[in-house]
């Protein structure tokens, strides 16, 4: 029996999300069970983690696309019940009951909260929860609600039943994906800082939450009294709390920084103090803004223990801590702002029960060694915060890693896109303007005249026809609308309705029913843009006027075009053979696509001096499956010689010790690694005892070991020239100690700040082991370094004028970008570095890496169908290596396959009217999707259909608009900004 | 102060699709009002926006105009509004050259969900054009 | 800016002894033709001619004392589709060098086989004041530019801070007077490819460090008197566009200075750095129904024909003024004797020093419209700080 196609996912975290896009797009129906009654309640991350202070992570799953195309069912105030079968052949039971208002069908009219006679708060009993979210939902206070039911008397669409039924689903899945969402320690974990216990203690993540319509102000710190506090700590809990309560993100220290800087921002004369243990900004760009904080006149103080009692009534906190030297402080403050950690997840034992998965020590998801997502059960995967703290990359890259690891259960895709209805091209036909004006099922009708604006509308130059209609978001009301555009025989409409960014799918299904392209229609938001922001009769009447004059100039001036397609080549091409390569290689070759892999070395396997035994093992197996497998071809001592093309279409030469080879492929994967950055001064290479911590495991493993060993982290990390945290050497670092300390050594660490992540807690073992810790003031690069000097037979580490005597001296050196290697490919393949000198990535963003649109983007061909990973992309350890190759292999996986592919928006897309075009290419250098190429010959420029997202950049920057989208062109937007103004 | 009430002025809301008309749409969910003389006009991207986009309505009638898109780093095209920010700068540059008053154009970021801040900024961009006063520009025949 | 140099010499003027090394490059096979301003066969103008014939060279003047059309223009028009196969000196001055920069950007020139030959230069005069007596004009540059006395030649001109390039990267050679003793000038390499052109034409003779030490002195002596002029102008410049600022600032007075323009786009057809085969002004983006004028004539009281002569200008300005050379071109081309040329310089200057941009003087700053900093600008964002007392918010 085939297996199951469909998968279940628990929990609403971003990896789940992710997940969820990626199985939508690919053709996998997906079953959402979200704990919650609403889209987003299930979301802390966003809000306590997430250091910007707005967010729109579930705004990129098209859920309304997906839902219509029958790919995802959604399930509120769900439950798993019970879990048999095996992998590929789940039975799954599970409870939900659906949202009193389901929001596919809510025109949010808003009829049910006047109705409503409860009042609670400043609100009602029903009410509306945009808390980050993209959708509004309405939810219903239970609590206070008392069942009489005007709300559902009067909802138009009969979107609302207060009681919904529970019901029992049953259903086959392939796999099953754990995504709990992240949850936040309780006050109660809290209270050694003073949390509800005075009003000068809050959460950063009530600061973001007061911030959510307005981003980050002062009223988002103002105290209780209405006063502005001037004297700020922002302390990162983590470090301080009791062990085993909450988690530290490694982006925890950022958001603290981060926070910082932006009190900085709105009081300038404000000041503040971020209290950490450590720095622990890992990330891209993280040690930039570390910098940012200082130059700011952020202080940044590292406490040993800190506590934080707050005055019951008067505004004020004393933070008692004490410094690393052991010195007791105290410093009051008017405003302690809170960065907590997460705690582990509630669900785990339940989960457990359920589907057989363990929880590791800390109680978080275990996952089987060196698999990105799956558990100790087959077929059952967890991704995101349920296995352990992560930052956001992580979380995202889980999703498409989840996509790439489950691929093996899974039976064939069973979503098929339905089909087009078939439009007409009305060029020829005079243009005759038809203007629908949505009355919400009546409910506009209270608020303005709409029959004296139809009047109106009908009246303005080219106007044919005009007339009110009830709706164009049911079922019925699109049916309604189609026939009523088709009667009315216009060949261009202009819809006044509400919110074309949620239901531009019907109001495009209305008007394709109609047989009409949605070119050829511009949607108003009707609602948005005048019913519920105004009050003034006439000067709503004037506003809706100018806006339907505006958008009648603009479709008057709308052109048929059919949407274009172009081909995809669904084979990959892979640079590199190490860990990284391979993984990618293997995973693409798995699903039936033809890879070329190709080593610049004599054998496969890249940089393994670094790695363990069980790790050297599992490269090993890559290696035999890479050699086993017929849809790989793989060059050794060979190089990419050319490359041209684009995405779905690249061709290039692989120069060989033989012959030069010729690929065609539709993906890149670049795999090309890093290096070790070579240590300057420390009387490295002048010394024997002085080396590096790859030198150190190689002499470990020889048996060797010291009496005294000093280490010095950051060498050739956070400085200037390389303006960025390795990520690595303090973790490498400590469990080195670790061992050395089993062997009898006495293991000094000189440290900036010990930057250790992940689930294992080095730093607390190394402690526990007795390794020293000794800090320097390594931010002023020149003069803060401890110095090595010889004495007598051995060494002396000087540090802020005290010797340590050391018999060894262990550097901790960073990664460093390929610079030559990199460069050069970077050219070859016309994609671009970062200013680390990696190749730039989905986390190659400002402010840095957790900037989350980019993250999260579902654009798979942002990238223009190249996809770096491992070291290319970042510093990254084994596991993360693997993580970065199977997030890019989800992301093909989307793509490849599709052998003919249209523009992600259809017929929204760039054009070039080619006799204008000069072919000066300034809209080639400003597309962010590589959508655009000068012709050589005709030296005009030309579309590649598929990479534009339609983002208008080649419109802003052509000087004659010879480039245009084909619903954004010169003549249009003219006319249209005209009719606004009369 | 009762003659400064009498001049409303005409204001072109430049938005972007997601962050700038998000920022709207936020707005209208939660019935925060703003003036009804502020006209939005939807871009894709601020990015996508031509100077001469922004040159046209102030020679043709608007007293202002006011662009919105996504803060930094959460353009949906990655860069729309870095770019954005640039085209701005040329055009206050070349209007305060020619001393037509460059405050009569301002670019703020308003993110999806700040509806506050999407209605605080047409509504103190209104304030502040009903202090400056209309536009010179638009009464005039021979512009 | 490399080392390399050479120092001309000639008794029959500096002109000639220039000319005498042009040859040399064309008999030596250095490059294979020339791009030169020589005398129209009526002797009342100049063009540019794309030369290989050395005799012709005797007509040359390469500082005429007009610029009929600017030099960067026709190099655009040479080499827009491609790099030429054949090695090609265009000898301009420094503002149609920069032009030609501005274009290789743009992809309108391809510079790869071009030597850009620049002079120190003196100016142009008014095309319309020459050509009311060519030979007197001549006479009158002539005797001005040996005094390098500005004030005969175009506004523009007078102010210009650019006039050598002895500093821009993007010019392969440069060849200076200003300071030089009579008859003498200094010839020195702003790129590797001038080098290269030097190092081939050194073919030894003099004793090398009697000619390194006479050149060292000749080529600082040099610099500093350009160092000083350019000090100077720069001064007249900032001054001269605090005075025209005065005078077009503000809707009244701009209208004022554009009432008489009437939209003949001259301007825009001789700008080196327009480049467009259309116009945006002149496209179907501006051509609108009668209604719309009609609209807005409604809305104005009335609407002047031909219309959109603001857009146009502020308009154009928003395309080019981040590459304007400065070179006056449009205002010699102007009928109505709208100091365009002056204006447009003052737009360029002010929007190019915004976005830390200088046109045409290297070929690697990227153009300030397809680029940017994540962290720069902050002073155009508009601060919000604290919630606005909205009124609409608290009534409602």
């Amino acid at each position: 029996m085939p297996n199951e196609s469909t998968v279940l996912i628990y929990g609403t975290n971003l990896g789940g999300y992710r997940a969820a896009y990626a199985l939508g797009k690919r053709g996998h129906k997906f079953i959402l069970l979200n704990r919650g009654s609403y889209v987003d309640e299930e979301k802390y991350q966003a809000l306590a983690q997430l250091p910007l202070d707005f967010c729109w992570i579930c705004g990129h799953m098209p859920q309304r696309a997906f839902k219509a195309s029958g790919a995802m069912q959604d399930c509120y105030n769900a439950q798993l019940l019970a879990v048999s079968g095996e992998a590929g052949h789940f039975h799954v039971k599970f409870k939900k009951r659906d949202k009193p208002v389901n929001n596919f069908a809510c025109t949010e009219c808003d009829q049910c909260i006047e109705v409503c006679p409860v009042e609670v708060g400043e609100g009602k009993a029903i009410r509306v929860v945009p808390e980050a979210g993209w959708e509004n939902c309405y939810v219903i206070d239970f609590e206070h609600c008392t069942r009489c039911g005007a709300c559902e008397e009067v909802c138009p669409t009969g979107a609302l039943k207060v009681e919904r039924p529970e019901e029992v689903v049953e259903a086959d899945v392939g796999a099953i994906l754990l995504a709990d969402a992240f949850e936040e320690p309780s006050d109660d974990d809290l209270r050694d800082f003073g949390l509800g216990q005075g009003p000068s203690v809050i959460r950063n993540s009530e600061v973001a939450r007061r911030s959510l319509l307005t981003n980050f102000v002062r009223d988002s710190v103002r105290l209780p009294s209405g006063r502005m506090p001037q004297t700020f700590a922002v302390i990162v809990t983590p470090h301080f709390n009791r062990p085993g309560v909450e988690y530290e993100n490694y982006n925890l220290s950022v958001s603290a920084i981060y926070r910082a800087i932006r009190l900085k921002e709105i009081l300038p004369e404000a000041e503040v103090t971020v209290f950490l243990h450590d720095y622990r900004g890992t990330g891209k760009g993280h040690h930039q803004w570390y910098m940012k904080a200082l130059d700011a006149g952020v202080r940044v103080e590292r406490a040993e223990t800190l506590s934080v009692v707050p005055d019951e009534t008067v505004e004020e906190a004393a933070i008692h801590y004490t410094s690393l030297e052991g010195e007791s402080r105290t410093q009051s403050v008017e405003l302690a702002i809170l960065v907590t950690g997460q705690s582990p997840p509630s669900q785990m034992e339940e989960l457990s029960r359920l589907t057989g998965v363990q929880a590791d020590e800390n109680g978080f998801c275990r996952l089987r060694p060196f698999s990105c997502c799956e558990t100790d059960v087959d077929g059952v995967f967890a991704v995101g915060e349920l296995t352990g703290p992560k930052g956001n990359p992580e979380t995202v890259w889980d999703g498409c890693a989840a996509l790439t690891e489950m691929q093996r259960y899974l039976g064939e895709k069973n979503v098929a896109p339905g089909a087009a209805p078939s439009l007409r091209d009305v060029a020829g036909e005079p243009t005759r303007v038809g203007v629908f004006i949505c009355s919400c099922f009546g409910q506009f009708d209270d608020r303005m005249d709409l029959p004296g604006l139809v009047e109106r509308a009908r009246a303005l130059p080219g106007v044919s026809h005009a007339e009110i209609i009830e709706g164009c978001c049911t079922g019925p009301t699109i049916q309604a609308t189609a026939e009523r555009i088709k009667e009315s025989g216009v060949n261009r409409v202009v819809l006044a309705t509400c919110t074309p960014l949620q239901k531009k799918g019907k109001y495009d299904k209305a008007v394709m029913t109609a047989g009409l392209s949605p070119l050829l229609c511009e949607y108003l938001r009707f609602r948005e843009d005048v019913i519920q922001v105004h009050t003034d009769p006439e000067g709503m009447l004037m506003k809706s006027l100018a806006l339907i004059r505006g958008a009648v100039e603009k479709v008057k001036r709308g052109r048929h075009v059919s949407p274009l397609v172009d081909t995809f080549d669904g084979r990959a091409l892979v640079v590199g053979g190490g860990l990284a390569g391979l993984t990618a290689a293997t995973e693409i070759a798995a699903n039936g696509f033809p890879v070329v892999l190709v080593e610049r070395e004599n054998e496969l396997g890249g940089q393994t001096k670094y790695l363990d035994e069980e790790q050297r093992e599992y490269v090993k197996g890559l290696i035999s499956s890479v050699n086993a497998s017929d849809n790989i071809a793989c060059y050794t001592q060979a190089k990419l010689g050319q490359v041209e093309g684009y995405a779905g279409n690249y061709h290039a030469v692989i120069e060989t010790p033989t012959t030069p080879v010729s690929v065609d492929a539709g993906v890149i994967f670049v795999a090309t690694g890093a290096q070790e950055s070579l240590p300057q001064g420390f009387l490295y290479g002048e010394d024997p005892a002085v080396m590096t911590q790859a030198e150190l495991a190689e002499r470990m493993k020889g048996g060797e070991t010291a009496d005294h060993v000093a280490m010095i982290q950051c060498v050739g990390s956070r400085t200037p020239e390389v303006p960025y945290c390795s990520r690595l050497c303090c973790n490498q670092a400590l469990e080195h100690a670790i061992l050395l300390r089993e062997q009898g050594a006495e293991v000094t660490v000189f440290y900036r700040d010990i930057a250790s992540y992940g689930k294992t807690n080095y730093y607390r073992l190394a402690k526990e082991a007795g390794v020293s810790f000794i800090r320097f003031p390594g931010d002023d690069v020149e003069t803060g370094y401890p110095e090595v000097r010889r004495n007598g037979a051995g060494l002396e580490v000087v540090s802020e004028g005290e010797s340590h005597p050391a018999d060894w001296v262990v550097l901790s050196t960073g990664i460093v970008p390929d610079a030559e290697n990199n460069e050069a490919l970077s050219e070859l393949l016309g994609y671009p570095l970062d200013y680390e000198g990696f190749f730039s990535s989905d986390i190659s963003n400002y402010p840095y890496e957790e900037a989350i649109k980019k993250l999260t983007k579902p654009f798979e061909l942002g990238s223009n169908g190249i996809f770096p990973v491992g070291l290319a992309h970042s510093p990254r350890s084994f596991e993360e290596t693997i993580l970065t190759a199977k997030d890019a292999v989800g992301r093909a996986l989307v793509v490849i396959g599709k052998n003919k592919m249209p523009p992600p928006n259809k017929m929204f897309v760039a054009a070039v009217h080619e006799s204008l075009c000069m072919g000066c290419g300034v809209c080639v250098d400003v597309c962010p999707y590589g959508a655009r190429v000068i012709d050589e010959i005709e030296r005009v420029v030309k579309i590649r259909p598929f990479l534009c997202d339609s983002c208008g950049s080649c419109v802003a920057i052509c000087p004659n608009n010879a480039s245009y989208l084909q619903d954004f062109k010169g003549e249009q937007s003219v006319a249209a900004l005209d009719a606004l103004l009369v | 102060m009762s003659e400064e009430r009498e001049f409303v002025p005409k204001i072109v809301y430049f938005m972007c699709s997601w962050c700038g008309t998000g920022g709207a749409e936020t707005a209208a969910a939660h019935h925060l009002r703003y003036p009804e003389n502020v006209i939005p006009s939807r871009v894709n991207c601020t990015g996508a926006l031509p100077a001469v986009h922004v040159i046209r309505p102030l020679i043709e009638g608007a007293d202002g105009v006011v662009i919105s898109g996504c803060h930094p780093g959460d353009c949906h095209y990655d860069d729309g509004n870095f770019r954005a920010r640039r085209r701005v700068a040329l055009v206050k540059s070349l209007l305060d050259t020619l001393g037509l008053e460059p405050e009569r154009v301002w670019f703020r970021y308003v993110a999806h969900g700040e509806g506050r801040r999407f209605v605080d900024t047409a509504a103190e961009f209104n304030d502040h054009i009903t202090r400056l006063g209309p536009n010179p520009l638009k009464t005039r025949s021979d512009t | 800016m490399s080392d390399n140099g050479i120092v001309l010499a000639a008794e029959d003027g500096v002109e000639a002894a220039f000319i005498g090394w042009l040859k040399e490059t064309l008999n030596k096979n250095i490059f294979d033709a020339l791009l030169i301003p020589v005398g129209t066969p009526a002797g009342d103008s100049f063009a540019y001619l794309l030369l290989q014939e050395p005799a012709i060279l005797d007509s040359a003047s390469p500082l005429p004392p007009v610029m009929p059309v600017q030099g960067g223009k026709a190099i655009g028009r040479l080499t827009m589709r491609e790099n030429p196969s054949k090695r090609i000196a265009a000898v301009v001055r420094p503002c149609e060098a920069r032009a030609a920069i501005e274009l290789s950007k743009l992809e309108q020139a391809h510079l790869d086989n071009v030597c850009l030959i620049t002079l120190d230069c003196p100016g142009v005069l008014p095309l319309a004041d020459y050509l009311v007596d060519p030979v007197a004009g001549a006479a009158r540059f002539k005797e001005a530019s040996a005094q390098w006395d500005r004030s005969p030649m175009r506004p523009t001109c007078q102010v210009c801070d650019h006039f050598s390039l002895r500093q821009a990267p993007g010019c392969d050679l440069h060849v200076g007077t200003l300071g030089c003793p009579d008859g003498t000038a200094v010839v020195v390499a702003g790129s590797s490819k001038g080098d290269h052109v030097l190092e081939q034409m050194d073919m030894g003779g003099q004793d090398e460090d009697e000619q390194a030490d006479f050149l060292n002195t000749a080529v600082t002596d040099w610099g500093t008197q350009v160092e000083q002029v350019e000090e100077a102008q720069t001064e007249r410049r900032r001054q001269a566009q605090e005075d025209l600022r005065e005078e077009i600032a503000g809707a009244e007075k701009l209208l004022g200075v554009f009432s008489s323009c009437i939209n003949c786009h001259n301007c825009q057809r001789v700008c080196p750095v327009c480049y467009c085969r259309q116009c945006y002004f002149e496209s179907a983006a501006l051509k609108l129904p009668a209604e719309n004028y009609l609209a807005r004539a409604e809305r104005k009281g009335a609407l002047r024909f031909s219309p959109d002569t603001l857009l146009f200008h502020i308009g154009r300005a928003s395309h080019m003024a981040l590459s304007c050379v400065s070179c006056g071109a449009c205002e010699d081309a102007c009928p109505m004797d709208i100091p365009v040329g002056q204006v447009f310089s003052l737009l360029g200057d002010r929007a190019q020093k915004a976005l830390g941009y200088v046109a045409g003087t290297s070929l690697e700053d990227p153009l300030p419209l397809v680029s940017y900093e994540m962290d720069e600008l902050h002073e155009v964002e508009q601060p919000y700080v604290e919630v606005y007392p909205n009124q609409e918010v608290q009534d409602a």
